[in-house]
């Protein structure tokens, strides 16, 4: 569910690199702070959201594919109305291929951020039992 | 209760609250992916739906009783470019390109030494010799035109001894020959192609160093007429 939430994420942040001046907003080339908003916000909060330090590596890998469907799926969407931009059979390939720095960026933001969602998760939750009052136990 | 079952609880409510930011950011995502969605359709029904009819309208100013150029006169080209745009993103004009071919007549009766190159281009009348008499590629004020909706651009271009003398005198070799075969000049064929790009309304323009097809993206190319080439 967490690699879905960061493939919708990831999958936006690379069609807005690939067509800035059509997402929402619009920006004449991809926009840091929209990229960076909607890379590391997601990432961060799948991480404080995590349990352990394995999940939080494999929803960064199991993220991928889901960032390559979303993308492709807003690439291809001028097909619901029987339209083409890009031609269905090379959107894959389109996408991978200018996409793909976004993509990658994508891939090391989820890993590297989310563990430090990870590891401020493990930070509160420590802080909050040790704030647990011993009494507590004997009641 | 124990401490640890109590401590459970607390956490529990800690725990709810990533997932509650994680809901709202998936919302937020979603709208956005929506809001795109709409955008680039409305961007893709622009670039594929607006048509173009075009009319070129030539006039002889300054001529003799048999409608002959005079070697002071002008010849004045009307293009009318008419754009309609059922798409929901408004178009404004930018750029426009045109040639227009008159039909060398003298040419054609087999007349030599006229000292000009002509296409030969043969369609279901027979076979014309066309002479290229004009061609340019100007930017335009940017006349609008609503979505859903038509608008109309013309532009006059001139010819005359003074702007442009070879393409003049050729014309004028022209309305000579048709003056004094055929009693007037007025019927002397034209032949126009033109070519206009049109932006894209509230699609921003990318910087020069993007992929071409950025560019594509906020531009729609419109053609009309045959291009029969230089």
């Amino acid at each position: 569910m967490l690699s879905s939430f960061l493939g919708l994420a990831g999958g936006y942040a690379v069609f807005h690199g690939l067509f800035p001046t059509v997402t929402f907003p619009p920006e004449s080339e991809p926009s840091a702070g929209v990229l960076f908003l909607v890379l590391v916000l997601p990432a961060f909060l799948a991480g404080l959201a995590s349990d352990e330090l394995v999940p939080v590596v494999l929803q960064a890998f199991a993220a991928l594919p889901f960032v390559v469907l979303v993308a492709t799926t807003l690439a291809l969407s001028p097909l619901a109305i029987g339209m083409t931009i890009v031609l269905p059979g090379n959107v894959v390939a389109f996408v991978l291929h200018f996409g793909l720095p976004i993509l990658v960026i994508a891939f090391f933001v989820d890993l590297f951020v989310g563990l430090m969602g990870l590891a401020l998760r493990t930070g509160l939750f420590a802080r909050a039992a040790r704030s647990m009052p011993p009494s507590w136990e004997r009641r | 209760m124990t401490w640890r079952a109590r401590a459970t609880r607390y956490l529990a409510r800690f725990d709810r609250f990533p997932w509650l930011l994680i809901a709202v950011t998936t919302a937020v995502l979603l709208l956005a992916v929506a809001a795109s969605v709409v955008a680039y359709l409305s961007v893709a029904q622009a670039l594929t739906t607006p048509s173009l009819a075009a009319s070129f309208e030539p006039r002889y100013v300054g001529t003799a009783s048999n409608g002959s150029l005079l070697d002071n006169g002008t010849v004045v080209l009307t293009v009318r470019w008419t754009v309609t745009n059922p798409s929901p993103r408004a178009l404004t004009f930018d750029a426009v390109s045109y040639k227009a071919w008159i039909e060398d007549l003298p040419a054609e009766a087999g007349l030599s030494n006229l000292g000009r190159t002509d296409i030969l281009v043969t369609n279901a009348s027979g076979a014309h010799l066309l002479y290229l008499a004009y061609f340019d590629s100007v930017g335009v004020s940017p006349a609008f035109v609503p979505a859903g909706g038509q608008a109309t651009q013309a532009l006059e271009f001139s010819l005359s001894k003074s702007n442009r003398p070879a393409f003049f005198a050729a014309v004028r070799n022209i309305t000579e020959y048709a003056g004094s075969v055929r009693g007037n000049s007025s019927g002397i064929p034209w032949f126009g192609w033109t070519e206009i790009t049109l932006r894209i309304d509230g699609v921003p323009e990318p910087p020069s160093s993007s992929a071409i097809y950025e560019f594509t993206l906020g531009r729609v190319i419109l053609a009309a007429g045959v291009n029969y080439g230089a």
